[in-house]
């Protein structure tokens, strides 16, 4: 078995976690593989959840990944475990959209519930975190009544940070067209959201 | 300064690629609508990342009955891969040998001597052959044993288990996704 220790040099800490637990997993060391599964299963939701608008669909689509990520452990060719998993994540939420061409009425039904996760933090004002709650259930919508590819974009430049390059190399299309989609969609969710942009100017 | 006739004819598209770069188009500082724009594509990309999201609804641990479903041991997983869209072996190699079995069998096949009579026209004569015993073997005999591939032919043999090879690789493409269970 390849090491991917002696191949890929890193000097962060995370990477080297992850390597080793990677090396570990494909050695056949489930728990290994689990622990790299709780390390990432947020943040990779996180991602999925905002490509698809249903979150059992999302949870679906990144179960599948991970699933994808252990049948192809061996295919893993060093470098960073996230940048990996982030991939193949985008991949079955680009599949899921394929599959269910279906756009939900109302996107995020359990809007209103306990599902929601408002980020930790100082920000105890209630007035606030109303507007926050607000502001977040606007996107949520808007975000659902633009198109598959232009949500896709935006999510991983807008909230990812990956750049055009790299967005036209993992959803393959050119570079021209992510950058269309992605200004299409700012535009498009200005349109969706015009009646409300008071919402967001404060 | 802009005003609402000439905003019609500015590039929105140029104001949204401007949104988080350094570069700003002019209309941007010079017309108020584009410079409206600009600012409301900031605050929506502003709230987009810091949007609340739904809570993971579960854990999305592997069960070691997922891993043996993922991963299973050596003969499985190439069982599992003959005949599937990852399998690009087996066919082009069930092919190669049925096709040089088939080959080989036909050259065995074709007496040598017919070779050269078509392309020169001069036929190998077919001579009465002399037993050990010193008597003659029927000119018919020889015919026969020149046409029908003998059982100690080395390339007839060889032709025959390429074209059982390829005839079992083709048998195992088909049975393969039967008996390897889930893909």
């Amino acid at each position: 078995m390849e090491d991917l220790r002696s191949t890929t040099v890193s000097d962060d800490p995370v990477q080297r976690r992850d390597l080793i637990l990677i090396e570990r997993a494909r050695s056949g060391d489930l728990d290994a593989f689990n622990d790299l599964v709780i390390l990432y299963q947020d943040s990779l939701f996180a991602l999925v959840v905002r490509m698809v608008p249903d979150r059992d669909q999302a949870a679906d689509a990144v179960q599948e990944a991970f699933f994808s990520a252990y049948r192809n452990l061996a295919s893993f060719r060093g470098g960073s475990v996230k940048s990996w998993l982030n991939r193949i994540c985008v991949n079955a939420a680009m599949d899921t959209q394929r599959a269910k061409k279906r756009r939900p009425v109302q996107p995020y039904p359990e809007l209103e519930d306990e599902s929601w996760q408002p980020k930790a933090g100082p920000d105890v004002d209630p007035e606030r975190i109303a507007v926050h709650a607000e502001r977040s259930r606007a996107i949520a919508a808007a975000m659902a009544h633009i198109t598959d590819d232009q949500r896709t974009a935006i999510v991983l430049y807008d909230v990812e940070g990956y750049d055009y390059g790299e967005i036209a190399e993992m959803t393959g299309v050119s570079l021209g067209t992510v950058k269309s989609r992605i200004h299409r969609g700012r535009l498009s969710l200005r349109d969706l959201l015009s009646d409300r942009m008071e919402l967001f100017r404060g | 300064m802009g005003n609402r006739g000439s905003h019609a004819r500015h590039d929105r598209f140029a104001i949204a690629d401007a949104v988080g770069l350094g570069m700003i188009p002019t209309t941007i500082a010079s017309c108020p609508s584009c410079g409206a724009l600009h600012a409301d594509l900031l605050a929506i990309r502003a709230a987009i990342r810091q949007a609340w999201i739904p809570g993971r609804p579960r854990d999305f641990l592997l069960s070691l009955d997922d891993a043996v479903r993922l991963r299973p041991p050596g003969w499985r997983r190439f069982l599992d891969a003959i005949g599937t869209s990852r399998d690009a072996v087996t066919r082009p190699l069930a092919l190669s040998l049925t096709g040089l079995g088939l080959s080989g069998l036909l050259l065995t096949a074709i007496p040598a001597g017919s070779f050269g009579s078509a392309a020169g026209g001069q036929a190998a004569p077919v001579t009465p052959e002399v037993d050990v015993a010193g008597g003659p073997v029927s000119t018919m005999a020889a015919e026969e044993r020149l046409v029908s591939p003998t059982d100690d032919d080395p390339l007839a043999g060889l032709s025959a288990a390429l074209l059982a090879a390829g005839g079992a690789m083709f048998l195992l493409r088909r049975v393969a996704p039967r008996v390897g269970g889930v893909r």
